[in-house]
């Protein structure tokens, strides 16, 4: 029995942590499109092949769902809604990037990096919105899933202080956000061609 | 219970650091990217413009053999590499040089070209282990390209047609010029003009 509530208290743990993670990256992308507006726009345009007035609102649009995302993930009673919200616009996202590869536009700035370097479209675009939208599915299934359990919130609370955990929940939301940003910097640099000097 | 949470807290405190710690080393990475970027072969004034069709020549190889330069070839690009036994930036390219032709051997041919006497050129070729390079001595071939100073690279295209040139010092010159042909671009100078173009474009 002692087992099953420890089990319960990490998986609440694991969910509020990267539902915190994926709210503090879409808060952080919506305020990067918001500063940075002439770039976001410019990227809408280039993905969507919307004339300058509809990729303007296009940027928009994926500025006020961030947004939206990120509040319903940071209240966890629509948690579950907020995660399903961010996988849509990553799959969104995603699907965006792959018709530039197929189409052979990979010198497109999807506006994915913080900074202003870019590199061309790859795998390694597709891989992270792929990614992030599975972590949001994840998230979305273990909202479901503890809403199934009873007392569930009871077993994280029993687990320790609130604001122990509080600390842990907000720390490793930094942590993963600096790891991602780390990523995002040095996927940015132009790749070197292969071949060794001997 | 109380134990578990404490090291976990400091354990994500860990990570963080780490986290800021690497955001801060590939920060550093690009800003020395931007400060020695772009390091591009110097085009010079040349006879032929970027996406001219190269003449095809047909030219005596060192070894005996007749090696094609320019022309369509099979789908397959030529990178010739003008050069000389007695200039020192030559040598310290070869390396380089040697690594490229490994790497981009799926689609690139490398043909070193010189001219002045035949045997100072078979002794250089012995010395610096050349002999995988077809080597043709030639002061036509060099006149048709412009090549006023060395080491010069011309890379013609899979269709025939001259795609990037330039003089070439650094690896990252060699590069540059297989970089300029998959984006599309001819020279440093141009890719310079076309960036100025688009941020203006843009208002950045």
């Amino acid at each position: 029995m002692a087992a099953s509530v420890s089990i319960s208290a990490v998986l609440e743990l694991v969910e509020i942590q990267l539902a915190c993670f994926l709210a503090l990256l879409l808060s952080v992308a919506a305020l990067h499109k918001m500063f940075w507006r002439s770039r976001a726009q410019r990227a809408a345009s280039e993905l969507t092949g919307l004339a300058w007035r509809g990729a303007g609102m296009a940027a928009s649009l994926a500025t006020v769902s961030e947004i939206g995302a990120a509040g319903l993930l940071a209240i966890p009673a629509y948690r579950a809604s907020g995660a399903l919200l961010a996988a849509s616009i990553w799959s969104v996202y995603f699907a965006l990037i792959a018709r530039s590869i197929v189409i052979g536009r990979r010198d497109v700035d999807c506006g994915c990096s913080f900074g202003a370097a870019h590199r061309p479209l790859g795998l390694f675009e597709l891989l992270r919105c792929a990614s992030l939208s599975l972590l949001a599915i994840v998230v979305a299934a273990l909202c479901f899933a503890s809403a199934g359990r009873d007392g569930a919130s009871a077993s994280l609370a029993g687990a320790g202080s609130g604001a122990a955990i509080l600390i842990s929940e907000a720390l490793a939301a930094a942590a993963m956000l600096a790891l991602y940003a780390a990523l995002d910097h040095v996927m940015a640099l132009g790749p070197l061609r292969a071949g060794e000097i001997r | 219970m109380s134990f578990l949470i404490a090291s976990q807290v400091l354990l994500w405190a860990a990570v963080l650091v780490l986290g800021v710690v690497c955001i801060a080393l590939a920060r550093q990475v690009g800003v020395l990217h931007q400060r020695i970027a772009p390091a591009g072969a110097l085009s010079l004034r040349q006879p032929l413009k970027i996406g001219d069709p190269v003449p095809q020549l047909s030219l005596p190889g060192l070894d005996g053999t007749t090696v094609q330069v320019g022309g369509v070839r099979g789908g397959r690009s030529q990178l010739v590499l003008f050069l000389s036994p007695d200039c020192a930036v030559c040598e310290a390219l070869l390396p380089s040089l040697r690594s490229a032709h490994g790497a981009e051997k799926n689609w690139l041919d490398i043909v070193l070209a010189s001219d002045g006497e035949g045997d100072k050129h078979e002794a250089f070729v012995r010395k610096q282990g050349l002999s995988r390079f077809p080597y043709v001595v030639s002061e036509q071939l060099g006149r048709s390209y412009g090549v006023s100073k060395l080491p010069y690279a011309v890379l013609i295209n899979e269709a025939g047609k001259l795609s990037a040139t330039g003089l070439v010092n650094t690896r990252e010159h060699l590069e540059s010029l297989f970089v300029a042909q998959e984006r599309g671009v001819g020279s440093i100078q141009q890719f310079l003009k076309l960036r100025g173009q688009k941020r203006a474009s843009s208002g950045e």
